[in-house]
């Protein structure tokens, strides 16, 4: 094992709403070593995104707050940052790929001067030296005819050189860690492999660790190395890539998986999860999964199960495996 | 209207609407409100300031009439004016929204080159112009406003309108074999009338504003007949006697802001995507 | 860019002939412009003369040729009292007007869009909750009242500005605010709302994560996405200010074009109050062409359409 870069304990971030209090990320912990890449999988609103927006400081303003937890990168604890000092750490230390590709970029500037901002607030290059980083950015991302690119506006761009424009900017001050936030999920199938292909290898070229956001379990088996599953705003269960799909333990990936299409099966054979996640506004008490588990037992509807280490480096959070 | 629920009619601002029942009554009722004649003066008893005489609570203004009756009777002018100019302008805009967008074509480019062009015009020149050569009346006030006011709603309705036409319920219509007209007056009609009705209380505010502003440049309602405008008007010479002219501007603004103020709590009840923010 | 430009500057002037037109058809449909010009105690004779003197006796469709031919020209007859042209007499009283309008607009475009932007930033804090009260009286209170307000605290009571005329800086100081009075408050609100939904996009939140200043994100990135629906509403408030010189300049007894046109109401001179239209609607007019080629230079959208 690599030497911790992120690690993340209890966090606890929740949205004030004019309809109440979202718990958004409940009491969430993982860690992410030098070089690693850590899949994090869960349904749609199961707060991932919202936990990597924590990891930065950029809430959604004022309604998001992190009210517990420790975010400690690099051996210092982000909480206890100010504003200024995250300032020096995004784009620079820590970079993140949004979820939407089309309107990530801004309309109204051309794609030079957005892949130059982030490199000219960390660091003191002049025009020339400049110019040539930003070609070398969307050469970097295989953007073809790159010096005729840079005065071009994001509406000239497909949605997949938008997505690899986005990753130029986000990889410009070659950060220690990338999130990428579903940065497939707006593609079609061929070019959602070629980014995924030359996030690889950027990786590998930068030494940089990334945490993969993504639902999609065929993304998780070719690129990542550990995995988290996320419910409802916990980690339910964590384990090497390997292990996990050898011996999922909990019920909720069991499912996950058993919801993945593989292409030689019958589409009948693809299973579902039955019902809905649950209201992040009104959780009941026991166990979050519980209305939805197969396996459910008495116990899981009135005590929360913790996060309990079953073997080496595989944890999981049900009271059945327990 | 649909109001969703108990909790959304909660927020309704209770004072603008309780203020606009007063201006409705005082509107109607007016001269046999108000405590004393609004046109009758007496010079002995000019310029009394408020609250010192009890039979003037608001002051007299510079002929000795009682304020508090001139502005209660001031009312049925901007009330009158108001309402017919809705009534009229909100008919017209309407009707030529339905044709033009409904129709399109030729018809559809000629009514909103006219919008357009009427828009091009600063609205308070074209209504003084017109206030020139109409001669200052309230029929030719109401006519004015609802000349230049039917603007406004030809051009939100034919947005409306066209984005309806376009929807899946319609096009049944169609498939089903209903007349133009009938699809127009069953159909189209009954999806815009929300839009109307907050256009409609947004326009009050504006032509309260510009009837005043008209009455204050001498070009609305002929005195001796109160309006809140002239009254205001009539300060200008007495500006040291600060009741004259703001108990008439207060009273203005007042109104104008309950019909904001409803106007725009009903465009947050009726235009879903407004309501989620 | 330059299809665009041209496109637009041709319909600008398709505009102005429309206006032209419908100035000239208004004034007819609505009443006979001779009973506006003559009193009641002139004789048949009177009326005829008037009615050769201004072209009036020929058949309309000629007396509309000679109209947008004079128009086109810049003749626009002579006005009736002073009997001189009058586009001259515009001509004298415009640089005051516009000096107002100018002062008027600026004032509140600095107030509107800085209280509008402070809002955006800190939804229902206090300067959003003041600045929304403000907005909302803003927008209730006609100007001629907010004039007489201004008088009587600052020019009677306090006697800081003076009540009327046009000279030094003070002077305009009154005039300025009365007359931007409204346009500052829905300035305010237009600002805020549409920065709000600006600051709520994706590509906002990815200038944050490149580590960007607060600064560049609001002024750089923000404001320049919220500019295009604040120089809408700012070019139809252009019109809303040179209406509502009107009445400001009556007030203050600012010697502009507003006044003139109120004047040549009151002494029946039709020439003048046509001209005194068509010329403020052209001024609009053009007004509205900028900002359409500034949206050019501002959206690479409409740029490359
Ligand atoms: N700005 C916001 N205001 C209120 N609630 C929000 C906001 N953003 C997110 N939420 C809520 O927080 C929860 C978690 O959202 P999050 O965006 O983290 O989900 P996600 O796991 O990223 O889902 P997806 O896969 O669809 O992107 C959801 O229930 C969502 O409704
Ligand atoms: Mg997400």
């Amino acid at each position: 094992m690599g030497k911790k870069l992120l690690e993340v304990r209890d966090l606890k971030t929740h949205l004030f709403t004019r309809r109440g209090v979202i718990k958004a990320v409940d009491g969430v912990s993982f860690s992410v070593d030098k070089n690693e890449t850590l899949g994090l999988v869960g349904e749609s609103g199961c707060g991932k995104t919202i936990t990597c927006l924590s990891i930065l400081k950029l809430l959604p303003n004022p309604v998001g707050q992190i009210v517990g937890g420790k975010i400690i990168f690099d051996n210092v604890d982000l909480l206890s940052k100010s504003e200024k000092e995250m300032r020096k750490i995004r784009g620079r230390r820590i970079s993140m790929i949004l979820q939407d590709p089309m309107t990530s970029l801004d309309p109204l500037f051309t794609i030079g001067e957005q892949i130059a901002e982030p490199i000219r607030s960390h660091q003191n290059l002049e025009r020339t030296n400049l110019r040539k980083k930003i070609i070398e950015m969307l050469k970097l991302v295989k953007i073809s005819a790159p010096e005729a690119r840079i005065k071009e506006y994001p509406f000239q761009m497909s949605g997949g050189m938008r997505q690899r424009i986005v990753g130029a900017i986000a990889l410009s001050c070659q950060p220690d860690l990338l999130i990428a936030d579903e940065p497939t999920t707006a593609l079609d199938v061929t070019i959602q492999a070629q980014f995924m292909r030359l996030l690889k290898e950027i990786q590998q070229e930068f030494n940089m660790a990334m945490i993969m956001i993504t639902h999609d379990f065929g993304i998780v088996a070719k690129v990542c190395d550990r995995v988290a599953v996320m419910y409802s705003g916990k980690i339910v269960e964590s384990a090497g890539v390997r292990d996990l799909f050898n011996h999922p333990l909990h019920p909720y990936t069991k499912a996950l998986m058993g919801a993945l299409p593989k292409m030689e099966e019958d589409m009948e054979k693809l299973t579902t999860i039955d019902g809905q996640p649950p209201d992040l506004g009104h959780l009941p008490p026991g166990c979050n999964f519980a209305a939805r588990c197969p396996e459910v037992k008495e116990i899981c509807r009135c005590d929360s199960p913790i996060l309990s280490e079953i073997n080496d480096g595989h944890v999981v959070s049900c009271l059945r495996v327990q | 209207m649909v109001f969703n629920s108990i909790t959304q009619m909660r927020r309704m601002p209770i004072f603008s609407v309780l203020f606009l029942v007063i201006f409705l009554i005082c509107g109607i009722f007016g001269s046999s409100l108000a405590p004393l004649d609004p046109t009758d003066g007496d010079l002995s008893r000019s310029l009394i300031p408020p609250f010192q005489d009890r039979n003037y609570p608001l002051g007299t203004d510079h002929l000795g009439r009682d304020i508090l009756s001139r502005i209660i009777c001031g009312a049925r002018i901007s009330m009158i004016v108001c309402i017919m100019v809705i009534f009229f302008a909100g008919s017209i805009g309407t009707v030529l929204a339905l044709l033009s967008g409904y129709i399109g074509g030729k018809v559809d480019i000629i009514i909103m080159r006219i919008v357009d062009t009427m828009l091009s015009i600063p609205y308070m020149m074209i209504a003084i112009a017109l206030a020139a050569i109409l001669r200052p009346s309230l029929f030719n006030i109401i006519i004015l406003l609802s000349i230049l006011g039917w603007t406004g709603y030809a051009r939100v309705i034919r947005g409306e309108v066209l984005r309806i036409k376009d929807s899946d319920f319609v096009k049944l219509a169609k498939i089903d074999g209903c007349s133009k007209t009938r699809i127009l007056i069953h159909h189209i009609f009954p999806n815009i009338v929300n839009t109307l009705v907050i256009l409609a209380t947004l326009q009050v505010g504006a032509v309260i504003i510009i009837e005043s502003s008209l009455s204050f440049l001498g070009l609305g309602v002929p005195p001796p007949a109160p309006s809140w405008g002239g009254m205001l008007a009539d300060s200008r010479s007495y500006i040291s006697n600060w009741w004259l002219s703001t108990f008439p501007g207060l009273t203005i603004m007042a109104t104008v802001l309950s019909c904001n103020l409803l106007g725009e709590w009903l465009r947050l009840q009726m235009d879903p995507q407004f309501r989620q923010k | 860019m330059q299809r665009y430009i041209l496109k637009r500057i041709f319909l600008a002037f398709v505009t102005i002939y429309l206006v032209t037109t419908l100035v000239f058809f208004l004034a007819r449909i609505t009443g006979d412009p001779m009973d506006l010009i003559m009193s009641a105690e002139s004789t048949q004779k009177d009326w005829d003369m008037m009615r050769h003197q201004l072209g009036l006796d020929k058949p309309i469709y000629l007396q509309y040729t000679d109209f947008i031919a004079g128009v086109f020209i810049g003749n626009f007859g002579n006005s009736l009292r002073w009997d001189k042209p009058c586009l001259s007499l515009i001509l004298v009283h415009l640089p005051a007007t516009l000096q107002l309008t100018i002062c008027a607009l600026l004032f509140s475009w600095v107030f509107g869009i800085s209280i509008g932007t402070l809002s955006a930033m800190r939804p229902n804090g206090l300067m959003d909750r003041f600045g929304k009260i403000f907005a909302m009286l803003g927008q209730s209170m006609p100007i001629f009242w907010v004039g007489i307000l201004l008088i009587l605290t600052f020019a009677v009571r306090w006697q800081i500005f003076p009540t009327s005329g046009r000279g030094g800086l003070l002077n305009l100081v009154l005039p300025s605010i009365t007359l931007g009075w409204y346009t500052m408050a829905s300035m305010t609100r237009m600002t805020r709302s549409s920065m709000l939904d600006v600051l709520d996009m994706e590509f906002i939140k990815m200038t944050r994560i490149k580590g960007l200043s607060e600064v560049l994100v609001i002024c750089k990135h923000a404001f320049k996405n919220a500019m295009i629906p604040i120089l809408t509403l700012g070019s139809l408030q252009v019109g809303i200010l040179l209406g509502g010189s009107v009445i400001t300049e009556t007030i203050f007894s600012w010697p502009g074009m507003g006044r003139l046109m109120v004047q040549s109401v009151f002494s029946r001179d039709f020439p003048l109050i046509q001209a005194c239209v068509i010329i403020t609607s052209t001024i609009f007019i053009t007004i509205n062409l900028l900002v359409d080629i500034t949206y050019g230079y501002i959206d690479p959208r409409i740029r490359y359409q």
